[in-house]
């Protein structure tokens, strides 16, 4: 287990799962791993925390699910980046960049 | 956001509920099973493995927890648990049938009440007058010390016309009393009255078939000029349009029918202006009506205010006017200026609110009787509030639960009540004095519904609060142990003590306000009025000036009339 874990920032989840949903479809338990594998560890997820985001963003239609079979022969539920979601991820990134810089700006002030 | 997703996500919500929780069932058990795969291969214990990923995915609340999760987190959830205690109350009402009809038949009653009495108050008192600008119209009296008000003469009409900077225009009418129509079948007694030329346009009144009055149809020596009611129109002359330009025998002289009124048009002037609302021929006065004594009172004046102009104002004006006649002409004039819309309902206003009030406080009643109902029978319930709030139910969601189940009746009670309330409605305008013909217009319209449906909210509202002030009360433990009642019981007993005697006090002030009603009733009834009144007929009979004419050499006074009727002594 990573020493540096850390809290994902609360309302960021949902970036997260789009963002590792715009290269190709997964499955919960992937979109999991992935986020444990890009931050190397920084930020870790149960799948639990995911089923609940993940079907907000397919109600509100930015993801589609659909039932498909996993390397290793199982049945899991795949999530698939829709073009309404890749609209949504954009306005998300610009506004956490905002965010982001906003937050830097108050750090660096004396 | 995209609109057509979220709608087709609320309809599963809402009525696709069960595939949709077991294909998520089915995810989560294909997750477990994908991490546990993953656990054996890493070395563990099946069974260790399965325990492994039931933490994972669940987290420290569970695998019921993250289900809870997703289904809260569904498009409209909220309207989903809505739905469920619509349905719960549906369901309550249903296992207490006479209950939920004795509250519904009181709430019908109470909420039909307010929605006859209110659409009376909205059609006499609220709806403007069915006239063009009808605020700005004024009726004109003349005041008198001895007999209050009485109508104007020729000269005093002239005087307006002339003297007055408020109002741009005044018209009169005189109704005459009835006109013989003969020639064209059964010969016919018809309500006539005379009017100024611009009287129609005065009050802002259009014909639906040919024109109004003109100058010069008062002009002397202008052809006889006669304007139909629509009833007449259609009764008499088959609704066939080719009447107008036509002559009819009017009282014996041809007369050309210039127009036909709408059926909508009404005359609403004063009731004690003695012009009937419903006349079935208008004739033009004499060209020089204006010229005859100043003590000859008949004519019934409208006025239009001048854009702009308030009934101070134009009460001012006209009094202005009075004056200059009164010191000119040495001759005493009060005019009384009104607004022709208050006037009309002069008499009625009062006792029209003292009733609605009445019917309001009816209401009040109906619905404290209610609410004592649903707190008996939140008593008889204390045992499921316990538990369900021992189960985890927040009070919050028993007081919406609460509420839902009052509005639910209140709407059941309301949808009743306009039902009763048409029934009432008709029932009063077929009780109306003729005078109050106005109560005809009074309909439940989108006016009355839109009362309705707030004081129903409203009540619903406050009735379900009534039981509910007893969840707050309600704690989990208690209620659930064997003793509850000895603890819980002086709780109810005070919420419906306060109902009882608000409800009692209520039904006292109803009552005497009724009993006093009905005394003064029957002593209006009592009054001697110094002669006898029973077995006394009487009638009148109208004739063409020429016929009078042909009969007045003879008796034609009582002695014929009891010749000719042996059951009468006189």
């Amino acid at each position: 287990m990573a020493k540096r874990q850390a809290d994902i920032p609360k309302g960021t989840l949902q970036l997260l799962v789009l963002k590792t949903l715009t290269l190709e479809p997964r499955h919960g338990v992937g979109v999991a791993d992935r986020i444990e594998q890009i931050t190397r560890g920084t930020f870790q997820v149960s799948p639990g925390s995911l089923f609940p985001v993940l079907h907000r963003l397919e109600q509100e239609g930015f993801i589609a699910g659909e039932w498909s079979v996993t390397p290793e022969g199982r049945r899991a539920r795949y999530y698939r980046m829709t073009a309404a979601g890749q609209r949504q991820l954009a306005a998300e990134k610009k506004h956490w960049a905002r965010v982001a810089l906003a937050i830097g700006q108050i750090l660096e002030a004396d | 956001m995209p609109l057509l997703p979220r709608l087709a996500s609320l309809w599963k919500t809402l009525f696709r509920q069960e595939a949709l929780d077991r294909e998520l069932d089915e995810e989560i058990r294909a997750a477990l099973e994908t991490l546990a795969d993953r656990y054996v291969a890493e070395g563990m214990s099946p069974q260790a493995a399965r325990r492994a990923a039931a933490g994972a995915v669940g987290g420290p609340g569970g695998i019921g927890r993250v289900k809870e999760g997703v289904r809260e987190g569904r498009v409209g959830a909220g309207l989903d648990s809505l739905l469920l205690d619509l349905r719960y109350a549906w369901r309550g009402l249903w296992k207490a049938p006479s209950l939920t009809a004795v509250i519904i038949a009181t709430l019908a009653l109470g909420i039909g009440a307010n929605t006859a009495i209110f659409s009376m108050v909205d059609a006499l008192l609220l709806e403007p007058l069915p006239y063009r600008d009808a605020v700005r119209l004024v009726f004109v009296w003349l005041g008198r010390t001895e007999t209050g008000r009485a109508p104007l003469s020729g000269p005093d009409l002239r005087d307006l016309r002339e003297g007055s900077r408020t109002c741009a225009e005044f018209g009169a009418i005189w109704a005459t009393g009835t006109v013989a129509l003969t020639g064209h079948g059964d010969p016919e007694q018809l309500r006539a009255a005379l009017v100024t030329a611009n009287f129609f346009q005065v009050l802002g009144a259009e014909s639906a078939l040919g024109r109004t009055f003109r100058a010069e149809d008062s002009a002397p020596g202008a052809t006889p000029t006669v304007l139909l009611g629509w009833d007449l129109f259609e009764r008499r002359f088959g609704a066939d349009p080719s009447i107008v330009g036509r002559q009819i025998l009017v009282n014996d002289e041809p007369t050309t029918v210039i127009g036909v009124m709408p059926p909508t048009f009404r005359l609403l002037l004063p009731p004690d202006s003695a012009v009937p609302d419903r006349l079935q021929v208008w004739q033009p006065f004499w060209h020089d009506f204006e010229g005859g004594p100043r003590g000859a009172l008949f004519l019934r004046v409208v006025g239009r205010m001048r854009p702009g102009v308030t009934i101070a104002q134009a009460r001012a004006d006209l009094d202005a006017i009075a004056g200059r006649i009164t010191r000119e002409r040495d001759r005493a004039r009060a005019f009384i200026t009104v607004a022709l819309q208050a006037d009309g309902v002069r008499e009625v206003r009062a006792p029209l609110l003292v009733l609605f009030v009445g019917v309001g406080l009816l209401l009040t009643i109906a619905c404290v009787n209610v609410a004592s109902l649903l707190v008996a029978r939140a008593a008889a319930r204390a045992r499921e509030t316990a538990l369900r709030l021992a189960l985890g139910a927040t009070r919050w969601r028993l007081l919406r639960h609460a509420l839902i189940e009052g509005l639910f009746l209140t709407g059941l009670g309301a949808a009743a009540g306009v039902f009763v309330g048409h029934l009432g409605l008709r029932a009063l305008i077929t009780l109306a004095p003729e005078s109050l013909s106005r109560i005809e217009a009074s309909r439940i319209d989108l006016t009355v519904l839109a009362f309705t449906l707030v004081i129903s909210v409203v009540w619903g509202l406050l009735l379900s609060l009534a039981p509910a002030t007893e969840l707050f009360k309600a704690r989990a433990d208690h209620s659930l142990q064997p003793h509850w009642r000895s603890t819980a019981a002086p709780v109810h007993y005070r919420t419906r003590a306060t109902l009882v005697i608000v409800q009692i006090a209520l039904s006292v002030v109803l009552l005497i306000g009724a009993g006093l009603l009905v005394r003064a009733f029957v002593e209006v009834h009592r009054v001697d009025p110094g002669f006898r009144t029973d077995r006394q007929l009487t009638f009148r009979v109208a004739l063409p000036p020429a016929a009078i004419r042909a009969l007045m050499p003879f008796s034609w006074g009582r002695a014929s009339y009891s010749d000719a009727s042996p059951s009468c002594l006189a």
